[in-house]
């Protein structure tokens, strides 16, 4: 394996400009069909973060009135993820919607085995869009993969009028408003966004940990323009996208010279061509990052690069390689740095990896806080109570 | 009473649609009992789950009685003949790896109320033919039946 | 897919070049070709980030080299041997010619189930469930497909999961995450939406091709709900 050498940012500082965009704005012709009566246009409610993109456009991220666009793999696998999204919600009392009106998003089965065309992605995005803006709540989606393909799906849709014909008749027959919503905004960009505020009620020490960033192919490869970019951050030459929430919390973020690479989920490879998917997971990824970084923990920000990341080192032991990293996602680690419970909050007992030397390392009983959630789990089996519910989770 | 061929088990009482891996019983009240095969089970691998269709809907064959799902695959159970469903195994929603290990006993599936018995069950092969035609299409197609723990062991 | 990519066009020499034109015109008249497709001037940028290219003998660039130049056979053989290779992961998009070899192969890959190609059910052969899973209930994966059979190289973790189950399930405090067999709790209403656009699509008809007892049971669950919900409708 040849290990490229990480290199050193230049001392020229890179100034995005854009009036110099090599594409341009897409939000012009969104508005422009909305004033042709094409469809409507669902506003950002206010109040709202301004961030800047790849090309030094600014992109507006809602603070609240969310409608939560669920993740498959999140809440099918590693349903701490999505309990860490909204507990973060919860915590500076925001007001959210975690719908039942909500379709997946199919692009992790569109990409995996082509069994659907363009004409049914883009009408269960505009389901999805329509079912949110009926209850005035904006879309925020949880998955990368759903971020990349509804980004996808908005130019397809922009740029060709016979897509967008079919897709009204298919609303027209739901009874359901034909509606994009202005802005597409992952979960990742909203913890981006309120980074300095998860600070400020930050409790646990973080100074100490050593990071790994993975970004989602998806997040930042597909409509590459519409990503979180800042000059504060790699010198805008990579996406921003949490790096700088793991900044914020004063983690050590380093570098390894495989940055750019896919984690390997391949779609359909993670459930029927495996070995593509371990091998990329672990030679390519894991792997480098021990040895270049020796990070405590892998973070990153969709569903399919946490469980290909995790699950993938499994297997990897029997051969004695260099793994043993835990991974998680920022908004775990986000609540995890406000004291969130790592188990009936983040719900690590879903993770693969061995995390507990991470918990201990941040100085976190892991013990206690495992037979607390046992003790939680015991009063459900004996039907003392239903479920574990939000209070509990913060009891 | 019980033939097995690369270790697949096939009573030879029953009734048999070889393509779709299903088998009839014939009852005395004029139902018949309708079940997946030994074979299906092994390729399906430990089920997961069982859902059949209502009691009281009307089958044509070939149609769906239930749904099989396995760790990776998931496909139907077809009526081997056409008929009103009288009556479902209930057990099958608890413990669907009955289908496993007693597919032609513990594991049945629907009884049927059959309205074309005598023209269909031409279509279906019982004893010694049934026997031959599955010798065939297990050799054909090179299979070989595995059996969960506990799985019955039809010697009586 | 694990041996070496025959490019000679001999594999595939005994079938009809008619028909190997008819599904390059199919690929060619989508919508989205023109989007794609630019024209390729070989500089292997897509090849130098493409994971799938480390792995399988595997070329994005000469996809986009063979729709490009329009080479029928090549194009047939690709079809049939290379796309499913593909990890759909996009890091090709920074092709500088502002090509998309990922989204060319998406559209090849349509093409081929479409037309129910032995290759297409072949690389889909134990993705039924999967299918079923997000056609039927909305929903990609459901916390019980998490079983040691299905994901043996994940470990004894998953046996830990699948036993724990149910009250691991009810220990979330997200109320719409109390479910076993989909991903999410799903209002009714909301299925009827979706199976609707898989009929208004056609979306049926292309499963039909790939897998016919998976159609069957599929149908079966859609058209019996669309009933119960007022809708008169066939996939038929």
């Amino acid at each position: 394996m040849i290990h490229l050498p990480i290199l050193k940012a230049a001392d020229r500082k890179w100034e995005t400009d854009p009036s110099q965009a090599p594409t341009h704005d897409l939000k012009d012709e969104i508005f422009q069909l909305e004033k042709e009566g094409e469809w409507i246009v669902q506003r950002v409610p206010e109040p709202y973060f301004e961030v800047k993109t790849k090309y030094g456009r600014i992109k507006k991220i809602p603070l609240e009135k969310t409608w939560h666009h669920k993740s498959c793999g999140q809440c099918g696998h590693i349903p701490g993820y999505s309990t860490s999204i909204f507990w973060l919600n919860r915590q500076f009392g925001l007001d959210y919607h975690d719908p039942t009106n909500q379709t997946s998003c199919t692009a992790w089965n569109y990409y995996a085995s082509a069994t659907s065309n363009p004409e049914a992605q883009a009408a269960v995005a505009i389901r999805n869009f329509a079912s949110a803006y009926k209850t005035g709540y904006f879309p925020l989606i949880h998955c990368g993969t759903s971020f990349g393909h509804y980004k996808e799906v908005r130019h397809a849709l922009v740029h060709q009028p016979e897509l967008r014909r079919k897709v009204k008749k298919i609303m027209d027959r739901l009874g359901l408003p034909f509606v994009i919503p202005e802005e597409i905004v992952h979960y990742s960009e909203w913890v981006y966004a309120m980074r300095d505020r998860i600070a400020e009620r930050q409790v646990i020490d973080m100074s100490h940990i050593v990071a790994t960033v993975h970004p989602a192919c998806h997040y930042h490869k597909l409509i590459e323009e519409d990503a979180i970019y800042s000059e504060e951050i790699y010198g805008a030459q990579r996406t921003a996208i949490v790096t700088g929430t793991l900044q914020a919390l004063g983690v050590q973020v380093k570098d390894y010279s495989t940055w750019f690479d896919c984690c390997g989920f391949g779609f359909r490879h993670i459930l029927v061509s495996r070995d593509f998917s371990r091998s990329f997971a672990v030679q390519r990824k894991i792997e480098v990052m021990k040895e270049e970084a020796n990070p405590d923990v892998v973070v990153t920000h969709d569903t399919g690069c946490v469980t290909t990341l995790d699950q993938s080192q499994f297997a990897a032991k029997a051969h004695g390689k260099k793994v043993g990293v835990p991974v998680m996602s920022d908004s775990q680690m986000a609540a995890l740095a406000m004291g969130a419970h790592p188990y009936k909050v983040l719900q690590l007992h879903w993770h693969n990896t061995n995390n507990k030397p991470f918990l201990e390392k941040l100085g976190i009983d892991w013990k206690k806080k495992w037979d607390e959630f046992e003790a939680e789990c015991e009063k459900i089996r004996r039907g003392e109570k239903a479920y574990l519910t939000w209070e509990d989770a913060d009891a | 009473m019980v033939e097995r061929v690369n270790n697949c088990v096939i009573p030879k009482d029953l009734y048999y649609k070889v393509e779709d891996n299903t088998w009839v019983k014939l009852n005395d009240d004029g139902t018949v009992t309708v079940g997946m095969t030994d074979i299906a089970q092994s390729l399906a691998g430990p089920i997961l789950h069982a859902k059949t269709k209502k009691i009281g809907m009307y089958r044509k064959r070939g149609k769906p009685i239930a749904t099989v799902e396995s760790g990776k695959w998931v496909g139907p159970i077809k009526a081997p003949v056409s008929g009103e469903i009288a009556e479902i195994n209930a057990e099958l929603e608890n413990d669907p790896q009955l289908l496993n290990k007693s597919p032609y006993r513990k594991g049945w599936v629907v009884k049927l109320k059959p309205d074309n018995l005598d023209e269909e069950l031409k279509d279906l092969v019982t004893g010694d033919e049934a026997v031959a035609k599955y010798r065939e299409k297990i050799e054909a197609e090179g299979l070989q039946c595995t059996h969960l723990e506990g799985t019955d062991s039809y010697e009586e | 897919m694990e041996f070496a990519l025959d490019l000679s066009a001999n594999k595939y020499a005994d079938v009809p070049y008619e028909e190997k034109e008819r599904l390059f015109k199919e690929m060619k008249s989508d919508e989205r070709w023109p989007h794609v497709l630019y024209g390729c001037y070989e500089c292997g940028i897509c090849v130098a980030s493409c994971p799938s290219a480390r792995f399988y003998d595997f070329s994005p660039r000469i996809i986009a080299q063979a729709a490009a130049r329009e080479d029928v056979d090549l194009l047939y053989t690709l079809m049939n041997d290379s796309v499913w290779d593909c990890s759909q992961c996009f890091s090709c998009d920074r092709c500088p010619r502002g090509n998309s070899p990922g989204q060319i192969i998406t559209v090849m890959r349509e093409v081929a189930v479409r037309n129910g190609l032995q290759s297409a059910k072949e690389a889909l052969e134990g993705y039924g469930r999967i299918i079923y899973k997000i056609m039927s209930t909305g929903t990609q994966v459901s916390p019980d497909m998490l079983q040691p059979n299905a994901f043996p190289d994940w470990g004894g973790h998953v046996n830990e999961i699948s036993e724990h189950l149910e009250v691991w399930r009810k220990a979330l405090p997200p109320e719409t995450l109390h479910t076993t067999e989909t991903g999410w709790k799903v209002d009714e209403k909301t299925l009827i939406e979706l199976y609707l656009i898989w009929h208004m699509t056609g979306v049926m008809d292309m499963i039909e091709q790939i897998d016919e007892g998976l159609y069957m049971i599929l149908v079966d669950v859609m058209e019996e709900r669309l009933e119960d919900a007022g809708y008169d409708v066939t996939f038929d």
